[in-house]
C-alpha cells in the first residue's frame, strides 16, 4: 500500500483553535512535543490552552490559577485530527484528555504500583 | 529515553548554527509529514522570508514567495530547507551537523559577495586581512 503523505507546518498550526466533536472550543495549539523514534523525530503530543502558552514562552508563573477552570490539555497525536489543518478537531471526548499540571497517566500507574 | 523536544519553545524562531559556529539563519518554519495511523514525522526546518511572512498573512507569504522565486539567484522552487536529520540540539540556538555551504540559506549573501563586495577595491577576501 502506498503511504499517503501530507505536509503540515508547525508555525501555521500554532494558535489554531481545536474543537471537540460537539463543536466546543477546547483550546488553541500552543506547543508540540517531539520525541526521537529510531533516527528521526515524531510529534507525540500537542499542548493546548494558556498553560501550554506559558510553557512555550518558557516563563515561570507563580502557580496561581483560576479555581475550577482547566488551563491546558495534553493531546496525544492520535487524539487530534489534522486532515483539515485550519480546523483541527479532537477524535475523542474532552474528558479523555490529560490536563496540563496533572500527573501523567504513566506516572500515576507507577505510583499506584 | 531522550527528553521530549518542545518544537515551539526550543526550535521555532531560533538561530541556526552550523558546526563551524556560522550563523545560518533563523528557523522560520518546521515541516511535518502526516502519516496514516502513525505520529507525524518532523522532516525539515525552513529558513525563508516567505515562510516568515506567511505567518503574518497568507497573501504576504504568497507575495514574498513570488519575489523569492522570481529574483532569488538560482531560481529554486522551494525555500531553503535543512532536513531535521541534521538537527543536533535546540534551546537558545539550534545546532545542526552540516555546514552552511550545503544549505541554500545564505544564497543572497553569496550573491552579494561575488557580485558586489568582490568588485569593491580590497573586497575580494570579504574584508579579511592576511
Amino acid at each position: 500500500m502506498v503511504e499517503r503523505k501530507t505536509e503540515c507546518r508547525v508555525e501555521l498550526l500554532l494558535g489554531r483553535q481545536v474543537r471537540a466533536d460537539d463543536g466546543r472550543i477546547v483550546g488553541r495549539i500552543q506547543e508540540l512535543r517531539a520525541e526521537r523514534e529510531h533516527d528521526y523525530y515524531v510529534v507525540t503530543e500537542f499542548h493546548l490552552g494558556p498553560s501550554a502558552l506559558i510553557e512555550a514562552l518558557a516563563v515561570r508563573h507563580l502557580g496561581l490559577t483560576w479555581p475550577g477552570r482547566v488551563h491546558g490539555y495534553r493531546v496525544r497525536w492520535n487524539q487530534l485530527d489534522l486532515s483539515d489543518q485550519e480546523h483541527p478537531r479532537l477524535t475523542c471526548p474532552v474528558e479523555e484528555l490529560e490536563r496540563i499540571g496533572a500527573p501523567r497517566r504513566r506516572d500515576r500507574k507507577k505510583h499506584a504500583a | 529515553m531522550d527528553e521530549p523536544l518542545p518544537l515551539a519553545r526550543d526550535v521555532l524562531d531560533k538561530q541556526v548554527i552550523d558546526p563551524d559556529g556560522c550563523k545560518v539563519g533563523k528557523v522560520d518554519g518546521i515541516v511535518l509529514a502526516l502519516r496514516e495511523h502513525r505520529p507525524p514525522r518532523v522532516i525539515a526546518m525552513e529558513i525563508s522570508q516567505a515562510v516568515a511572512w506567511r505567518r503574518v498573512h497568507h497573501r504576504l507569504g504568497d507575495f514574498a514567495e513570488w519575489l523569492r522565486v522570481t529574483f532569488e539567484p538560482g531560481h529554486q522552487d522551494r525555500p531553503a530547507r535543512v532536513l531535521f536529520d541534521h538537527f543536533m540540539r535546540g534551546g537558545i540556538d539550534v545546532h545542526i551537523d552540516i555546514s552552511w555551504k550545503h544549505t541554500r540559506a545564505l544564497v543572497w549573501e553569496d550573491w552579494l559577495q561575488q557580485r558586489v563586495i568582490a568588485k569593491i577595491p580590497g573586497g575580494r577576501r570579504g574584508g579579511k586581512k592576511d
